[in-house]
């Protein structure tokens, strides 16, 4: 039983240090990226369009390596699709 | 985002992937499911197995878990992950090429398991049964998956990882290093192969595998899926990003290390055992802590749970992972794994995570991802709600079921009457009382298909309603190099430290006590040393954490050293130490009543002596094809071959299994669940003709038993030229046969099969000598033995003393 005590202090010491650890990271702001990180998924700048009205733009359509899409190709925006994008709408499941 | 300059790009993503993992989710998921009620349906009426070899138990059962597995959530993972990643790095896919391999590979891949499977083509490990050239295939695809993944991480417009992308590298890394390692294997032909690991060895590999395949194909990327689209349906950041970061690094630290709580009680070494146990436990906090994110995502949103289909699949997804998270350490606690491994207590807690914990989440990115990606709303909430519904209930009756169902067997097959010997001693008791339980797992199974086939039909008019969209988003600017150089932050002080305190730690466990006292001084000094560090640069420290979140190659190093760690560390040891030790073992004499022994579970004489010398000796020929048939027929699926050292299980099964008695089988049949007895010490309980009934009629020989019936293995025969090879594999694996072994196997078989022909023609029973179902009976005769006459003139020199006779 003996082990078991010094597995117990063990133990204790090592969840107190990484206790420690991780609150001086968090006042040391390592972490404070995460509230701007945390809005990631809830980004609504993505835009919803028919992709047949843009089949050259698609055959074309690794602009990460290639920027430079012309803006005036850009598809107009449905702002009230734009809001449900964000999650901030619940109107996106019809009811039947 | 810093930006290097400011201009504007559009940024097009690639949803045809995306569409088409959803697609092949919703099909190869209702297989699974529709698998998963067939099997059911066979252990409740013994009959659907329809005398058909490809349709039997043994065979389907392992389709099923196949399809549930990487069919199904396979195909959803990597919806999520594809959708997800490209929002999350503001990049589309690198390469529509790799995606579409990715995809059509994965399908080639399920169809190649459909054929293969109900074919008898397996290699008989649960979960890892696919056969060489397909495990090949899975590990080329996952390649293209992981290149595909980590090119798009470098092209990236955001630059430090989201969480997700956590969850989803651990995934990418630890599933390829899992299954390349698992799926070690010796051809024999183009469908055959023997596992490079024998007995213990094999079985710390697999579970180490199948355990970690819970861990990091069904847990952590679901885990992502449900930090992208849970705050993403709710409208609302994850509760906790600080709690993520420690729920991630903890919960991939800690899984891989508890593969062993699978092997409770078994010949698995005791210290390997208690690591498993202790790291399941461990699992509760970072399990717990995940899931109060997850729930907690929901405050001030609660209200949703009414009316959006959306919330309450993940709501009721996440609560299940918090019971199964629960319910899995609970098991991994030695005295309750006592009771409760081998019973159907096991199937109800793998189902609860399964159906309730991958299904519902499954669906709840599903009918948010589907009206998405086709433009338009979900054609019917009433109809998604009737599905929550029939599938919660489905799922609830099939786990009340299981948990009934395990607990009555587990104290069925333990209790003793007062004097102490086995109140139950006809296994089939145990079972009956389970016929009511396993309907009603039938009827929850059946509930959750119709409404999976309601959600089925409701996403497919939702697809027919509307059109592919196609999804943008503008950039600024391109994302600033990390600051501080890789190395720099490789061999920062977070990971000295750690990794310094997992070898003091590791002194401590495996060395004398001098050395243990000095690591123990060390692990003290270190550790006031680093606080001091910490005190005295305070806030002006590296933002170590953030910094390396932002360089991609670094992170999933320090995963994959997280990840590998808990199993170098158990898996080393086992392989290096030999399990050749010669041991004594008290075996009823030859003379003993055997009914005296089974009456009472201890013989009326009994001899101790050395048994390794002949229970260490390789199978013949004619053994190791029926061994060969055993894997083929999947009887693992039902019949464990591991005698735990416990009162009631040596009662009723013989002497306790031993490590030392496995070292030639390629692979390991332990076994994880008792529908039927225990095998391992079968070899001479009965006579050949009650095994030939068995097998063409199991309710002769046993009323009430839900075994299927194998009428085609006394019809077919079995490829005597083809053994030599076999054999001659396997001696490259270890198995000492000599070359004149290898020779004569085809006159060997031949002879000892001839044994038996004789033996049941003398019952009146007329059967081919190369018939395999001789060639099952001549293995099933030697378990727990050592080698058995092979031919009438050497039987008397050939058979040890003291082997029991059949009872």
């Amino acid at each position: 039983m003996d082990v078991v005590i010094i597995l117990i202090v063990v133990s204790l010491i090592l969840v107190a240090v990484a206790l420690a650890f991780f609150i001086s990271r968090l006042r040391g702001g390592d972490f404070d990226h995460g509230d701007r990180l945390s809005l990631l998924p809830l980004d609504d700048s993505e835009r919803h369009t028919d992709p047949a009205e843009n089949a050259d733009d698609e055959a074309n359509a690794t602009p990460d390596k290639e920027p430079g899409v012309p803006s005036q190709n850009r598809a107009v925006i449905d702002p009230d699709k734009k809001n449900v994008e964000a999650g901030k709408g619940d109107s996106f499941h019809g009811s039947r | 985002m810093e930006a290097v300059n400011s201009q504007e790009r559009t940024i097009v993503y690639d949803d045809d992937i995306t569409r088409a993992f959803s697609l092949a989710t919703i099909i190869w998921g209702a297989v699974a499911l529709l698998l998963g009620v067939i099997v059911a349906t066979q252990l409740s009426f013994w009959q659907t197995n329809l005398g058909t070899s490809w349709l039997s138990f043994g065979r389907l059962r392992p389709l099923h878990t196949n399809a549930a597995i990487f069919a199904f959530v396979g195909n959803m993972m990597f919806a999520g992950v594809y959708y997800s990643t490209q929002r999350l790095l503001k990049a589309r896919l690198a390469s529509g090429a790799l995606s579409w391999i990715h995809f059509w590979g994965w399908q080639l891949i399920i169809v190649a398991a459909a054929l293969t499977i109900p074919l008898g083509l397996t290699q008989g490990k649960e979960y890892a049964e696919l056969i060489w050239p397909v495990d090949i295939a899975i590990a080329v695809v996952w390649v293209v998956f992981a290149v595909n993944f980590f090119w798009t991480v470098a092209i990236r417009n955001e630059k430090n990882l989201y969480v997700a992308l956590w969850f989803y590298i651990a995934t990418i890394v630890t599933v390829a290093v899992l299954h390349i390692f698992n799926s070690l294997h010796l051809p024999t032909s183009l469908t055959h192969s023997y596992p490079v690991y024998a007995g213990v060895q094999d079985a710390l590999v697999q579970w180490w595998y199948g355990h970690n395949a819970v861990a990091f194909f069904l847990t952590t990327p679901i885990l992502g899926i449900m930090y992208y689209f849970l705050p993403k349906a709710a409208g609302r950041p994850v509760y906790s990003y600080r709690l993520s970061v420690v729920h991630f690094w903890s919960l991939v630290f800690i899984y891989i290390w508890a593969g062993p709580h699978h092997l409770l009680y078994t010949a698995l070494p005791d210290w390997a055992q208690t690591l498993g146990m202790i790291f399941s436990i461990m699992l509760w906090a970072p399990s717990w802590g995940g899931m109060l994110n997850g729930l907690l995502t929901l405050r001030g949103a609660w209200d949703k749970l009414r009316t959006d289909p959306v919330i309450k699949f993940f709501i009721v997804a996440v609560t299940f992972y918090g019971m199964a998270t629960f319910e899995g350490p609970l098991l991994s606690i030695k005295s309750v794994s006592a009771l409760g491994h081998y019973t159907d207590w096991i199937i109800g807690h793998v189902h609860s995570g399964a159906l309730g914990w991958n299904g519902f989440m499954a669906f709840g990115m599903l009918y948010w991802i589907v009206p998405r990606l086709w433009k338009t709303e979900l054609f019917s909430t009433k109809m998604a709600d009737t599905h929550f519904w029939l599938a919660t209930a489905g799922i609830l009756l099939y786990v009340v079921a299981m948990w009934i169902s395990g607990v009555s067997q587990g104290l069925y097959w333990r209790a003793l009457d007062a004097d102490g010997f086995l109140k139950y001693p006809d296994f089939l008791e145990g079972l009956l009382a389970s016929s009511t339980m396993y309907q009603m797992r039938l009827l929850g199974g059946l509930l959750y298909f119709i409404s999976f086939v309601l959600g089925l039909i409701n996403l497919f008019a939702t697809i027919r309603q509307g059109s592919k969209s196609r999804s943008e988003v503008t950039v600024v600017g391109r994302p600033a190099p990390t600051p501080v150089s890789g190395v720099r932050l490789l061999f920062g002080a977070p990971v000295l430290y750690s990794l310094l305190v997992i070898v003091l730690i590791l002194v401590l466990g495996i060395a004398g006590v001098i050395t243990s006292a000095l690591a123990l001084g060390a692990l003290v000094v270190v550790t006031i040393a680093i606080i001091l560090m910490v005190g005295m640069k305070g806030g002006a420290a590296v933002r170590w954490h953030r910094l390396t979140e932002g360089h991609s190659l670094v992170f999933t190093i320090l995963v994959t050293v997280a990840v590998l760690v808990g199993g170098l560390v158990q898996i080393i040891p086992t392989i290096l130490t030999s399990s050749k030790i010669p041991y004594t073992m008290t075996l009823p004499s030859a003379n003993a009543d055997p009914a005296a022994a089974d009456a009472e579970g201890v013989p009326e004489a009994e001899s101790a002596m050395i048994v390794s010398e002949f229970l260490q000796q390789p199978y013949s020929p004619l053994e190791q094809a029926g061994r060969d048939l055993y894997i083929r027929e999947g009887c693992y699926t039902c019949h464990s071959q591991m005698i735990r050292p416990f009162r009631h299980e040596t009662l009723r099964y013989g002497e306790y299994s031993r490590v030392e008695e496995f070292i030639y089988d390629h692979p390991f049949q332990w076994g994880s669940k008792r529908t039927g007895p225990d095998l391992h010490r079968l070899g001479g309980r009965y006579p050949n003709q009650w095994h030939y009934l068995h097998m063409m009629d199991p309710r002769s020989t046993s009323p009430g038993s839900n075994m299927p019936v194998y009428p085609w293995l006394k019809n077919r025969t079995i490829d005597l030229d083809q053994l030599a090879g076999r054999m001659s594999v396997l001696r490259t694996l270890g198995v000492p046969y000599t070359d004149a072994d290898i020779a004569g196997a085809a006159q060997t078989a031949r002879s000892q099969g001839q044994l038996i022909v004789d033996d049941l023609a003398s019952q009146g029973i007329e059967i081919a000598a190369d018939s395999e179902l001789v060639a099952m009976i001549a293995y099933l005769q030697r378990l727990g033995r050592g080698p058995q006459p092979i031919a009438p003139l050497t039987a008397a020199a050939t058979e040890p003393a003291g082997t029991r006779e059949g009872s």
